[in-house]
């Protein structure tokens, strides 16, 4: 089932129409995901349902922004496939609209909790498909101008059985241009937050999603969240006890970012000693994509030629 | 940066002009056909964006009463109505002061919806108002429904009733490239390439104002259909420089082509920036009376598809003589 067109004179059915919905598979910003079966195919799908109108505005933007967004993404394996849009109305006769996604039997996020659960380790070679999958998902979208802006395990969705991870709701992406403009400064859940974005950079780049993938990276090893801070100042001091405060020397030009104090200073200490159990060349480009200073961070392409990857078999990713 | 070349507007958005005649003429007849059967063309447009015609007439005598009122519109007359609209586009994002980006992101969402429907199916005034508010929230700079309705006179709930037939008219394809950040890039590379000392980046400073009058132009054309928006922003430069003699043009071109490995050559390339400029000139000079009658008169958005609009169009109009100038102008298209 390919994106309809809607030009004129074709007859649209509803998402009612259209589709059977099995269950409530999640929950989000906007409203309800479902698991729903194409009446005319047969076909297991994903129903995202965002209630227009919230504020009498109509479609809301983060929704606009994904779906244009996706309608350029979606050729890539790693990048969740947007099959079409629909519209229906609810229980109220409120009208709503429907994302129409390939359906993924879990998320990262779930993914990382079983084996938690089991006391079990997520082995290495799985650890290193995963990553690479992501790698390539983010060097796609950023090849394409796109920032995610909010990658988390919760984001990143799986296929149990194929272990394909596919990036998705890009709800808070967004495409980005030369010179890059001011963007907001509350994006991002908290863990997952780039030092640049909690210190109040207004300007910042394709590096905040690397620092997301890094941290990832750390919970498929640990199965923790790497920096589990629960404010913006909190969050910094989890970084810069690990990694170090941050000064002139190791990060020019971060003092003067907005919200950039006087911090408790502490020295860096060894990434193993909080990522135990990762190898030496995991230990180096997870080093590297947790950089301070953002032009030094690695990139998600320069990431999927690091030697970490070398003995991936990448011919099925 | 968000790339071009892999992006929907490339891959499904720029046509031939052979492809914008055939659009047009479909829209066009399509609506005629409707008129006939109906009497009447404006769409019912509800909130979720759904759509229904006018209800076929019931007897053949309110049939023929009605023809006898309402003559459908021709292509000619279709473009004279939305070059109308596109320059309020442009007055109205002015007034509200918005970033150069919206106005032309909303322009070529107008332009678009209008390749799918005809000016007689869906009424400009409130599809014009209903892309400034869609290119306001795709551009991160949301204004709401009511102020921007509200600003002009309007009602916002039409803004909102509109926007779900915009958003599937466009096939959601909503990230659209114009030629103004493409100026601002070619300027920049211009500093570099000519090493531009004080003086010389004052002049290309007035270079870069000058092409975006060029490019403004521009916009109220087909232009953005047929070519790519960094070939709009060459084009421009070129004029902008043959007035205000900055810089040595084609050594600029030639470095271009020095440096990036193209598939085309550069005389491909001043091919079709003489198309784009033969494109709007002739797209200028043909300007016809009614949209100078609009532009002139108090009542500003007063037009729609009503009965009155066809006996204003059905005067002394002399024709753009759209279709013949695009079926017959040569135009090189390059789609990267």
């Amino acid at each position: 089932m390919e994106m309809e067109k809607t030009g004129a004179g074709v007859a649209v059915l509803s998402a009612k129409e259209a589709f059977e919905k099995l269950e409530k598979v999640g929950e989000g910003t906007y409203g309800k995901v479902y698991r729903a079966r194409e009446k005319a195919t047969g076909k297991i799908v994903a129903l995202k349902k965002t209630r227009l109108h919230e504020d009498q505005e109509g479609v809301p933007p983060t929704t606009l922004r994904e779906v244009s967004i996706l309608r350029m993404l979606s050729r890539d394996p790693h990048v969740v496939r947007l099959m079409d849009v629909k519209q229906g109305q609810n229980k109220e006769g409120k009208t709503v609209l429907y994302l129409v996604f390939e359906y993924m039997d879990t998320d990262l996020k779930k993914f990382i909790r079983s084996f938690r659960q089991t006391g079990q380790s997520i082995p290495p070679q799985t650890i290193k498909s995963l990553m690479y999958q992501l790698c390539k998902g983010i060097a796609f979208c950023h090849g394409h101008g796109i920032l995610h802006r909010d990658l988390k395990p919760h984001n990143l969705l799986m296929d149990r059985k194929t272990m394909m991870l596919k990036i998705a709701d890009l709800g808070l992406a967004r495409a980005f241009t030369v010179p890059i403009k001011k963007y907001t400064h509350e994006i991002l859940t908290l863990w997952y937050r780039a030092p640049e974005v909690l210190l109040g950079a207004t300007h910042y780049s394709m590096a905040v999603d690397i620092w997301s993938v890094g941290c990832i990276f750390a919970e498929l090893v640990t199965k923790q969240a790497l920096f589990a801070g629960d404010s913006e100042l909190q969050q910094l001091l989890h970084i810069f006890r690990l990694l170090g405060t941050p000064n002139e020397e190791v990060w020019p030009g971060v003092s003067k970012l907005k919200d950039w104090h006087e911090y408790p200073q502490w020295n860096p200490k060894s990434l193993s000693t909080a990522v135990p159990g990762l190898d030496e060349l995991g230990l180096d480009l997870l080093s590297q994509m947790l950089e301070y200073e953002p032009s030094k961070r690695i990139s998600a392409k320069k990431a999927m030629e690091h030697a970490y990857f070398n003995d991936l078999d990448k011919g099925h990713l | 940066m968000a790339d071009f070349q892999t992006s929907t507007h490339r891959a499904k958005w720029i046509f031939s002009p052979q492809q914008l005649v055939e659009k047009y003429r479909a829209a066009n007849q399509r609506a005629k056909q409707i008129l006939e059967k109906c009497g009447a063309t404006l769409m019912e447009v509800d909130v979720d964006g759904s759509l229904s015609y006018p209800e076929p007439q019931m007897t053949a005598k309110d049939s023929a009463e009605k023809h006898s009122r309402t003559k459908p519109l021709t292509i000619e007359e279709e473009q004279c109505i939305k070059v109308f609209y596109e320059n309020k586009l442009q007055e109205v994002c002015n007034n509200f002061r918005f970033p150069h980006k919206i106005q032309a992101t909303a322009l070529i969402y107008f332009k678009r919806f209008y390749l799918q429907w005809s000016v007689m199916e869906h009424q400009p005034k409130h599809i014009m108002l209903t892309c400034i508010y869609a290119a306001c929230k795709i551009e991160e700079n949301h204004v709401s429904a009511e102020e921007l309705g509200k600003g002009i006179s309007q009602d916002h709930q039409m803004i909102l009733n509109n926007e779900m037939i915009v958003y599937q008219s466009l096939e959601f394809d909503l990230i659209v490239y114009a030629p103004y950040r493409s100026v601002e890039g070619f300027i920049n590379d211009m500093e570099e390439f000519f090493n531009a000392g004080d003086n010389q980046l004052e002049m290309l400073k007035t270079l870069q104002e000058t092409a975006r009058f060029e490019v403004d132009k521009m916009m109220l054309t087909d232009a953005p259909l047929l070519f790519p928006p960094g070939q709009l922003a060459l084009a421009a430069l070129r004029n902008s420089n043959a007035f205000h003699r900055v810089i040595d043009f084609d050594s600029y071109l030639r470095g271009i082509f020095s440096r990036e490995n193209s598939m085309h050559t550069m005389s491909e390339l001043s091919e079709s920036l003489d198309a784009i400029d033969s494109w709007v000139i002739v797209s200028h000079s043909n300007v016809c009376p009614l949209t100078e009658q609009m532009c002139n008169s108090k009542s500003t958005f007063c037009i729609g598809w009503e009965p009155w609009v066809t006996s204003v169009l059905h005067g002394p109009l002399c024709g753009l003589d759209f279709v013949c100038r695009l079926e017959n102008t040569k135009v090189l298209l390059r789609r990267n």
